[in-house]
């Protein structure tokens, strides 16, 4: 049965959709593994075993009446805690949400469940998605199931963890400035931020309105590329929410890279910052396997790394304030050293600091449109470092800010990030891969050709069955 | 950062409490955010207008 934790998304809906594998089954089989996994690895702040079964249990009996909503029917899936499952409390891994109930699902948990989706669990976060990893937090953070006891990044750390070790074989994250990528490059895993207004946000407690994104997070870019499907669409009460058309986007994932252009940005992690050498290594492998796929990958250069993330941080901090003032004046000590730190900085700035760094914005956004003329996606790092062991603060302190994903929550453009190889310590590297606004139909071409090309999918971590 | 110029941030915010509580931790983070306030860009042109990210509701949507 060991092999019902690694099937994919895809794999899973055929065996429903035959009617070879029960959504009861496979979601008892689950809610076993997890109960025997996760006291090892952390990655449920709420399991919901009663809530999954009913819904397992609907699931089947609609397949049984002859009925299918399609991929998701009786699928798994769990929800990282700051994304609203209603009548369950959201506690953004904080003690001050400990009792926070949900009054009405975020619209993406109603998408999932209304396409049949089984919603397993609320998953560990960094404290209100920006403080983390933590260990003075009434739950304890997740654990990297790489390495055994490393940092799993962050801060959708608990839907990364899920994957890697099994428990479940997609999840929802946010990203704002790079929480959705981070976990997926530190557990060897596919996550998608997409790009800014695709999905909607209604329901997901904030932690930046400018720059937050929902992102899908799977083992593989083809369940990636089906989940986002799920999720898109506009939000007339999402004011971030944009009205565009939702394309396929695996209609030509299997199309390859032949005659594609692709900007290798080289100086964020090579001159900007020096990546880890495996690292390095790993992403110009990568864009020698592209080229030997028949894509023409050529080295661009975007602005200097250090002005998106100044950009970034300080837009960050100052939303992040607004929406945490008061509690941080009334109850500072009822959060986490962490994020009480990180959260507070915002009340450095004043109102023209706010503007200013939104002017220097559209500065970015023009200039990193201007250089990717021509090209069809951007091929640069994700993370510029392995995992550290997650009980060395210095060292997560360390490898956290050092990574090239803030840059495209400023600019709002599609990214995603997927593994690349392995250090020799056997930890996950990877590759980001970015393309133009709505076009993230492109990434999921060039992942998938990579990804098929690669060899890396199906490792899992050792020790993890 | 000088003593004065936190305590002056602090009560702007209305962050007595935290600056009783968690003065160390309080001068570190704004510190911090001052000096990425200092690496904001100070040429910027007055038609140069902030990013806005906001979207126009459809039309259908709008006042006749």
């Amino acid at each position: 049965m060991t092999d019902l934790a690694w099937l994919s998304v895809r794999e899973t809906a055929a065996l429903i959709g035959a009617r070879k594998l029960s959504p009861v089954e496979l979601t008892d089989y689950l809610l076993r593994r997890i109960e025997r996994l996760d006291p090892r690895w952390h990655a449920f702040i709420r399991v919901l075993p009663e809530h999954a079964r009913a819904a397992a249990r609907a699931a089947e009996a609609e397949l049984m009446a002859g009925g299918s909503r399609g991929v998701w029917h009786g699928m798994p899936v769990g929800l990282k805690d700051i994304i609203d499952l209603a009548g369950v409390p959201t506690t953004c891994h904080s003690k001050l949400f400990a009792d926070h109930k949900a009054a009405a699902s975020a619209v993406v948990t109603e998408k999932l469940e209304t396409a049949g989706a089984v919603v397993v669990g609320k998953l560990s976060t960094h404290e209100f998605a920006i403080g983390g990893p933590s260990f003075d937090l009434p739950w304890p953070p997740a654990v990297n199931p790489w390495g055994g006891n490393n940092f799993p990044g962050g801060s959708s750390s608990g839907s990364g963890v899920a994957l890697a070790t099994g428990m479940l074989p997609a999840a929802l994250g946010t990203d704002t400035g790079g929480s959705v990528r981070n976990p997926a490059s530190m557990c060897g895993i596919v996550g998608m931020k997409p790009t800014y207004g695709r999905v909607s946000r209604r329901g997901v407690f904030p932690l930046a309105f400018s720059l937050d994104h929902v992102g899908p997070m799977t083992r593989d870019v083809a369940d990636n590329a089906l989940l986002l499907q799920l999720l898109s669409g506009h939000d007339p009460l999402d004011p971030g929410s944009a009205d565009v058309p939702v394309p396929d986007f695996t209609a030509g994932i299997d199309c390859g890279v032949k005659g594609l252009r692709i900007g290798h940005v080289r100086h964020f992690y090579d001159g900007d910052e020096t990546a880890h050498p495996e690292q390095l290594a790993a992403i110009d492998a990568a864009a020698d396997l592209l080229r030997s796929l028949g894509a023409d990958v050529r080295e661009i250069r975007l602005r200097p790394l250090d002005e998106y993330t100044v950009c970034n941080r300080v837009i960050l901090a100052s939303e992040a304030f607004s929406i945490h003032r008061r509690d941080l004046a009334s109850r500072p000590g009822d959060y986490g050293a962490l994020a009480r730190q990180r959260l507070v900085g915002g009340a450095a700035y004043d109102a023209a600091d706010y503007v200013d760094a939104l002017r220097m914005r559209a500065r970015l956004i023009a200039a990193t449109h201007e250089a990717m003329a021509g090209y069809d996606a951007i091929l640069t790092a994700s993370s510029f470092d392995p995992a550290p062991p997650i009980d060395d603060a210095e060292a997560c302190a360390r490898v956290y800010p050092r990574q090239a994903r803030q840059p495209f929550n400023v600019t709002g453009q599609p990214a995603l990030a997927m593994p690349a190889g392995f250090t020799k310590d056997g930890l996950p590297l990877s590759i980001q891969l970015v393309g133009h606004d709505w076009q993230e139909a492109m990434i999921y071409r060039i992942a998938y050709a990579y990804e098929q090309a690669a060899g890396w999918l199906g490792r899992r971590p050792p020790g993890v069955d | 950062m000088q003593d004065d110029e936190t305590l002056r941030l602090a009560r702007r915010a209305g962050l007595e409490r935290y600056l009783a509580d968690h003065p160390e931790q309080l001068r570190a983070a704004l510190a911090s955010a001052s000096a990425l306030r200092d690496r904001l860009p100070r040429d910027l042109s007055p038609a140069e207008e902030p990013a806005h990210v906001y979207r126009a509701r459809a039309n259908k949507e709008q006042p006749r």
